[in-house]
């Protein structure tokens, strides 16, 4: 571990994002299987069967990858409202040096919550089936696939995350521009463009897709979701990169 | 002992010149006292030699070095740019050992900055709720952490108390006679007089004069540095 990654994961842990908004996603990704369980066949709500064990594990993947993008937007952005930046650059003059321990800092703990969730709602999952006489099959259903998944995906909410506050500077600005993103232009863009199948495409419409098993009606496949969101996460931290570089503080 | 060179420093925001074509070179084993009104150029200056600022020509050095090329910038330099530096949600120790983890310094070099600064029985609580002083305490320790060459200090003194500027003015004349380069920016003329060794003064970016205290306060014939400095720079009469 570099003196930098270190550095940034202890930033992580003294402060108190970390501590509220993945505790939240934790109890959420242990409720959602049991409020399902509870909720199932009633009204439209399907029964469980073996396959709502996929359905377990993707569910609080959006949220949990909402948590982990507000940790690196808040480890990014965070620094320069408390001005913090200051006593990073003595540290560590090189700008991405600073940017490449945060974004390996960031995309660390979307993992790390990313394995937690999956045993959490596998755990869970499994007893509420369990609980409704229902077989277990962890190794149907395209679960395991999943399981390996949401790691990645957290890990690419939290860069995404950091290269969006490493762009912006400022924490409101931030979280506000990523909130206009994902709820109005994703929404915008297609209507406009005439093209219903871009929102599969756009970053928000990929993280849905590349949890799914199989290509839906006109949208990509989860591999090319993966390669579109690889492909935004690469685009978003090379600008984010290149605007450190030459802006100043 | 570390060697600091301005030389030629410019620094223009959109055409306006805040730092203009400055040429000095702090004397190691010397208190040097940094001065000019607001606006004169001080912190960009010291920002610029920092790497925090990008000049519009001319060089800021470290031993021939640019900040960012340093190999062990935090041992090469201790930098006091600002107090309000910290998180406020992280502990005052919390604070230093995320300095020390980039540094590669141990987190007993931490707990030894802290009691230097007298902040040890403090250094559990958030800094959110420290006073000026601690965190100009908390703010000097950091530029301690490395046990550095040279220091450069931007308004040091600045809220603190009585006791704490007669300590500071004590530990930069201490840390001056080890050999190391003490650089320090003031607006507290009075106390600088009874800290420096040398004094830099600028006004509107450009150089008026760098000298030794005791020669400044000669040709000026026994006034004091306030009034040297009245007399030497542009009177700016607030509106």
């Amino acid at each position: 571990m570099t003196p930098q990654l270190s550095a940034e994961l202890l930033k992580a842990r003294t402060t108190r994002a970390l501590w509220i908004a993945v505790p939240v996603v934790l109890v959420l990704a242990a409720a959602i299987p049991v409020i399902s369980g509870g909720l199932a066949g009633s009204g439209d709500v399907p029964a469980l069967s073996s396959k709502t064990l996929l359905d377990f594990v993707r569910a609080p993947v959006q949220l949990a990858g909402a948590a982990v993008l507000l940790v690196g937007l808040l480890s990014a952005a965070g620094e320069f409202r408390h001005r913090t930046v200051f006593l990073t650059r003595l540290a560590e003059p090189k700008p991405a040096r600073v940017l490449g321990a945060k974004l390996a800092a960031v995309a660390l703990i979307g993992l790390v919550v990313g394995l937690v969730v999956d045993v959490i709602t596998v755990v869970t999952g499994a007893a509420v089936l369990h609980a409704h006489d229902i077989p277990i099959q962890v190794s149907s259903y395209g679960v395991p696939r999943i399981l390996l998944v949401v790691p990645v995906v957290l890990a690419a909410y939290g860069v995404i995350g950091v290269a969006v506050g490493t762009l912006i500077r400022s924490t409101a600005g931030a979280v506000g521009a990523t909130l206009v993103w994902a709820f109005v232009i994703e929404g915008v863009l297609p209507v406009v463009t005439n093209a219903p199948h871009l929102a599969d495409r756009l970053p928000s419409g990929a993280f849905r897709a590349v949890l799914h098993t199989h290509a839906t009606a006109g949208g990509p496949a989860p591999s090319t979701a993966a390669a579109l969101l690889a492909a935004y996460a690469v685009g978003l931290v090379a600008v984010a990169s290149l605007l450190d570089k030459v802006r100043e503080l | 002992m570390t060697r600091i060179e301005i030389d030629g420093l410019t620094k223009r925001y959109r055409g306006v010149a805040a730092v203009d074509d400055l040429t000095f070179a702090p004397a190691p084993g010397r208190v040097t006292g940094f001065v000019g009104n607001n606006g004169a150029g001080k912190s960009t200056t010291l920002r610029m030699l920092l790497g925090l600022t990008r000049p519009t020509a001319g060089t800021a050095t470290i031993d021939g070095h640019a900040y960012a090329d340093l190999a062990d910038p935090i041992r090469a330099i201790g930098a006091m740019v600002d107090p309000n530096v910290f998180h406020p949600a992280r502990s005052g120790r919390n604070a230093l050992r995320v300095v020390a983890r980039a540094a590669k310094l141990p987190d007993a070099r931490v707990d030894q900055v802290l009691g230097l600064v007298d902040l040890d029985k403090a250094a559990g609580r958030r800094v959110g709720g420290y006073s000026l002083g601690m965190r100009q305490r908390l703010a000097l320790a950091a530029a301690l952490l490395g046990d550095p060459a040279a220091l450069i200090l931007d308004e040091p003194a600045n809220g603190l108390d009585p006791h704490g500027v007669h300590w500071l003015r004590g530990l930069l004349r201490g840390l001056a006679a080890e050999g190391r380069t003490v650089l320090i920016s003031s607006h507290l003329l009075a106390e600088l007089a009874q800290t420096v060794d040398d004094v830099v003064v600028i006004d509107e970016g450009r150089l008026v004069t760098h000298q030794p205290m005791s020669a400044l306060l000669a040709s000026a014939e026994g006034s004091s540095l306030e009034d040297v400095f009245m007399s030497l720079t542009t009177r700016k009469v607030p509106s």
